[in-house]
């Protein structure tokens, strides 16, 4: 485990490649909002942060510590206050169709079969579809879902229709992966089922993840970095690298290595409960 | 690899079975059907009786039997099917004219929320005035006649129909519309991705109101001047005292209704079947 201060302007993150394979990188990203009583509200202050070619990265924190605020950011959903995140040597924020994005609900569209969802980025890209029926199979199989092409997404269960969302973020081959709290709303078993595919999946399709998650144990399982955020103000407070040796196994979960990045997290999220908890 | 793809594999099957299986309820629904079916039977026993006793009068309630004659003789002196045609193709026009402009005119509302928002309030005070008021000034300025009665009915059932369709078109789902952005979806093909696919729901509860409603709207253009349909019968057979001619009209004006509503539910099951919250759309 390696951990770098964030903040300060010319430190970047841990151990990064140079700057040539970075697909994205923040620099001095804020965001401040209006509030509803006129307030102004920083949902995340000036942080500096990179992605490099291929790496999974989570950001963990609490509620309300900006952590989907700067997903959007680094996706150009939403523009920051100050400071930009720009897209490999490009100097600007990634184009909507260069990236792919799951959310904590799957926001299928019920009136298509799970086929024809997978199509809806062909559709909104305007792409050539002629390959396209081979794509789908290919990525229903690299979800595990073989032979639910013709069904409608009401048929299937929660669990399911999240593979369908990750297969439908893929059919594009986009460069980059956001996903918002994609486990969130499933249940512990069907959540580590996904994480096992979501490795696989990383692995397979090479594609960069960028990954929110309040999950401490799924964020080191997943990822090679992780970005540790802390709320009022929102911020970036430690980046952490996880050299944990790949393939990782459910069981990898209660390795000595895992717990100590594991623990090292939670002090960092809440360290007063943590101590006041061991000290009882 | 394959030992990790086996327990994922396995929550496949038993999950797609476990949805598709049809509910066990048939029996218990076949119960209360008859159920059902025995108190009709009842009920018109009891009226029968009830009648002929006089223990209520036959100006308020003639014999079910004197009704079932009226009907009878209605269809074999072939004198129904004129005014049915006439209640059943005007219903038909106006609602058909209504639900047509309802879509387009909800389309082009919707197309930006600020149009919308300016707009709003002239959609609400007009759904507070009850539509039937406006039926006299209608036949003031169309006469009496196919035309203002299409009107009237198009009147009344238009504005239901309207206001679902704007709440269909409406984007309820947040992280729906944040997916078309991620891809750069422009706004006609959010439109006609997304908004249109996902309005049909309510656009159908809108729909099987508006049949309703252009019924009613029927039946009070023909009481205030029309020369056929049901709404004449029932005007014609009060002039003549005849009570259970009037109930014959009654009977079949509920007959009417419900086929008409059984057909609107049948097209909207077919079209958006895969909504499984119509019911709670409906309200």
């Amino acid at each position: 485990m390696a951990t770098s201060e964030p903040s300060g302007g010319e430190q970047l993150a841990a151990g990064l490649v140079n700057a040539r394979l970075a697909v994205l990188t923040a620099s001095a990203v804020s965001k401040r909002y209006q509030s509803q009583d006129g307030g102004l509200v920083d949902a995340l202050t000036a942080s500096n942060f990179q992605v490099a070619d291929g790496e999974f990265v989570s950001l963990v924190g609490p509620s309300g510590c900006g952590k989907t605020t700067l997903l959007k950011m680094s996706s150009g959903l939403i523009a920051p206050t100050h400071g930009e995140v720009t897209y490999r040597d490009t100097g600007r924020a990634v184009q909507p169709g260069a990236f792919g994005m799951v959310f904590q609900s799957p926001a299928l569209l019920p009136w298509r079969t799970v086929g024809k969802n997978l199509l809806f980025p062909h559709d909104i890209l305007r792409l050539d579809k002629s390959s396209a029926s081979e794509r789908i199979d290919e990525l229903l199989d690299m979800v595990n879902l073989p032979g639910v092409r013709d069904r409608y997404p009401n048929e299937l269960s929660g669990g399911m229709q999240q593979r369908v969302a990750i297969a439908r973020s893929l059919m594009h081959a986009p460069d980059l992966l956001f996903m918002d709290e994609p486990f969130g709303a499933l249940d512990a078993i069907t959540r580590e089922e996904l994480n096992l595919s979501m490795q696989r999946i990383h692995s397979t399709s090479g594609t960069t993840v960028m990954f929110v998650t309040h999950d401490i144990a799924e964020a080191v399982f997943l990822s090679d970095r992780i970005l540790v955020m802390s709320a009022r103000p929102g911020r970036v407070v430690e980046i952490i690298e996880v050299d944990l040796e790949r393939p990782r196994h459910l069981d990898s979960r209660t390795s000595a290595e895992f717990r100590e990045i594991e623990m090292h997290i939670r002090h960092l999220l809440h360290p007063e409960t943590v101590h006041a908890e061991a000290a009882s | 690899m394959t030992s990790m793809v086996q327990p994922e594999a396995a929550s496949v099957v038993p999950d797609v079975e476990r949805r598709r299986r049809r509910p066990r309820m048939n029996l218990a629904r076949l119960a209360d059907a008859g159920l059902t079916t025995l108190l009709a039977i009842g009920l018109l026993l009891l009226a029968e009786h009830a009648s002929n006793e006089e223990w209520v009068s036959r100006l308020i309630l003639p014999t079910p039997s004197s009704v079932w004659d009226a009907l009878y003789a209605g269809f074999s002196e072939g004198i129904y099917w004129k005014h049915i045609r006439s209640t059943v193709g005007s219903t038909l026009v106006g609602f058909g004219i209504a639900a047509v402009t309802a879509t387009i005119v909800g389309g082009l509302l919707s197309a930006s929320q600020r149009v919308e928002r300016v707009f709003f309030p002239f959609i609400v005070a007009f759904q507070t005035l009850p539509k039937i008021a406006i039926a006299p000034i209608i036949i003031l300025w169309l006469g009496f006649g196919t035309q203002s009665k299409v009107v009237i009915i198009a009147t009344i059932c238009f504005f239901p129909m309207l206001v679902n369709t704007l709440q269909g078109l409406r984007i309820r789902d947040r992280e729906r519309l944040e997916l078309a952005q991620s891809l750069g979806a422009s706004r006609w093909q959010l439109f006609r991705y997304i908004r249109l696919p996902d309005s049909l729901p309510y656009v159908f509860a809108g729909l099987t109101i508006g049949i309703v409603f252009a019924l009613i709207g029927t039946v009070i253009a023909e009481f205030l001047g029309s020369k056929s349909g049901l709404g004449v019968v029932l005007i014609q057979q009060q002039a003549a005292f005849n009570v259970p001619g009037m109930y014959a009209a009654l009977v079949l004006l509920m007959i009417v209704g419900l086929v008409l509503n059984f057909v609107t539910k049948y097209i909207e099951r077919r079209v958006v079947f895969w909504a499984n919250d119509l019911t709670n759309v409906a309200s």
